[in-house]
């Protein structure tokens, strides 16, 4: 139950921001604005994260797109229903299997999953948590990591088995 | 046991489970060449430990958990030493059902729609034809073949002789009264004179001593295969051969020091995991731009975006319900999958790995290498002067 609340910690995290509109499309420019970051207290430091004086996302357009279809199927579809559980495991996919992954090079924080882990890391009265009490809120985490790309895995080895040999060179050889 | 004069005795040779014996990611041969199998491993602890000679043929050359692909599918296991099934599927025994199945029971325990509340099992819901119950019973009985059929031979299935420990797979041991006339077992006192008074009122009553103290074997532990309200047969079991010849229960330093260097030999060096102190943390938060980052912001307003959902958040609140049952859906099917597969996941963890590299050297828990840290420090001294 800890370990699907934690993601849930992300979900909401990542929800909040968007219907908030604290959030920069990873198509704008990742840079901070100047008069922001003229108002910053680090100016050398890229502060993209922050929007209006407030904490601010940076999402890609497959992360738009999944937040925007599973607000959608909140709205529409019952908790327990086959479309909700997708829509959930879709942004799960654009959230830790992301297309900006070369850009997260420059910058972590472009990630939501690695802000949304910095931010867990934060102790209420300022500073950060202690290792140990980083290491149980972000193992759960992992776990719905690894359970995402099983998830996807398991999906392109039916696809793969669905259609024969054909989609072998476009998979490579995964399952070789 | 306990009783038995030191020279009569011989101490049973302390059974080994092999961790992972049970995995069939480990059982695969692709370990390094003095340790292809478990049974290698097996051989090198008894040689190490001075267990003179060749291997003991009494230690097990089989898992004590089978999991054959018949069973597998439905969550159920065999175990090899007693011989029965038992259920693997979510239960109220530390979160599994752990109750032997006789293979005539099986299709009844997985379908079942509603038990009474006050029953120890759950409903598994499993959604399998009428018409497909002999085939299922066929296939346990293929699998194994050993397997009690009928409630009846379950009940015949007692502890070994000179087994010592609880048996494995279902639910754990725990203290009780035996009935002396005919062997019935029961966790509390008034359940046990309740039994004597229905099932032996005609055995005259002793002068002193009360009918507990009198009839009953008071054993400090006992289990039983089953939890059903008709099936419940506890029998006494003999505490593990460590406590009776007064040695640990638990693995001594030794033992450990000795499996971390086999271990050590067969998979290569483990990662340290390494306190780092104060000032190494907050260099890290510094270094790794978490402390940029959160520059200028609030910490509970920060804190207050990844709070689990509040009632005044029924959207998040109804996905949170979502998110419950996605989570449990799919932790049930992952034990499900392809074997292969779950390896590769282990394996395959690109995006994992890039989260460990950043955040990797601040766990405690997490395997702590130092030459990543020197390489992610360096890497990112390397960047930042790019960017200058």
């Amino acid at each position: 139950m800890k370990y699907s609340l934690e993601e849930l910690r992300l979900f909401s995290f990542v929800l909040r921001c968007f219907d908030s509109g604290q959030y920069y499309s990873a198509e704008d420019s990742p840079l901070s604005s100047d008069d922001e970051a003229a108002t910053s207290p680090s100016v050398e430091h890229r502060v993209s994260h922050i929007k209006n004086g407030a904490y601010c996302l940076t999402l890609t357009g497959a992360q738009i797109q999944a937040i925007t279809d599973l607000n959608v199927t909140l709205a529409n579809s019952p908790y327990n229903s086959k479309e909700l559980c997708d829509a959930i495991d879709h942004l799960a996919e654009t959230l830790y299997m992301p297309d900006n992954a070369a850009e997260m090079m420059e910058n972590d924080f472009i990630s939501p999953v690695v802000a949304a882990m910095c931010l867990r890391a934060l102790a209420p009265e300022g500073g950060f948590l202690r290792p140990k009490l980083i290491t149980v809120n972000a193992v759960p985490i992992e776990c719905g990591i690894r359970q995402c790309i099983f998830y996807v895995v398991m999906r392109c080895w039916r696809q793969r088995k669905a259609s024969g040999d054909k989609t072998l060179e476009v998979d490579g050889d995964w399952f070789g | 046991m306990l009783g038995s004069s030191e020279s009569s005795f011989t101490p049973h040779p302390r059974l080994i489970i092999p961790w992972g014996s049970d995995d069939l990611a480990f059982s695969t041969g692709h370990g390094n060449p003095p340790f292809n199998t478990v049974q290698d491993l097996h051989a090198a602890i008894a040689n190490r430990s001075g267990i003179a000679g060749a291997p003991d043929p009494a230690l097990p050359t089989r898992p004590v958990i089978v999991r054959p692909p018949q069973l597998r599918r439905y969550q159920l296991a065999y175990n090899t030493v007693n011989g029965f099934i038992y259920c693997e599927n979510p239960g109220k025994v530390g979160g599994r059902c752990c109750s032997a199945l006789p293979i005539n029971q099986i299709f009844k325990h997985l379908t079942q729609k509603a038990v009474s509340e006050s029953s120890d099992c759950v409903v598994h819901g499993y959604a399998i034809k009428p018409a497909g119950k002999e085939a299922l019973e066929a296939a346990c009985k293929e699998a194994c073949p050993d397997a009690p059929f009928t409630p009846a031979e379950l009940q015949n299935i007692v502890p070994l002789p000179g087994q010592a420990g609880p048996i494995v797979g279902i639910a754990p041991p725990v203290p009780g009264w035996i009935c002396k006339a005919c062997g019935r077992g029961y966790t509390t006192k008034a359940a046990a004179q309740a039994h004597w008074k229905v099932k032996h009122k005609d055995v005259p009553k002793p002068v002193g001593g009360s009918v507990i103290v009198n009839f009953f074997f008071q054993v400090p532990q006992m289990q039983s295969l089953s939890l059903h309200k008709n099936f419940i047969r506890y029998f006494a079991i003999t505490p593990g051969d460590a406590r009776a010849d007064h040695a640990p229960l638990l693995a001594t330093s030794d033992d450990m020091m000795l499996l971390s260097t086999i271990q050590e030999a067969a998979f290569g060096p483990e990662d340290h995991v390494i306190e780092l102190d104060l000032d190494a943390v907050q260099a890290f938060f510094r270094n790794s731009g978490a402390v940029d980052h959160v520059k200028g912001l609030l910490p509970t307003e920060l804190l207050r975006l990844v709070e689990l959902p509040g009632k005044h958040e029924p959207k998040l609140v109804k996905l949170r319900r979502a998110q419950c049952l996605r989570f449990e859906a799919h932790s049930k099917r992952v034990f499900r999958g392809n074997a292969a597969l779950r390896r590769l996941l282990v394996i395959t963890k690109p995006y994992v790995t890039y989260v460990r590299l950043t955040w990797g050297n601040a766990y405690t828990l997490f395997p702590t290498n130092l030459a990543v840290n020197r390489q992610t420090k360096s890497s990112r001294h390397q960047r930042r002067k790019r960017l200058e």
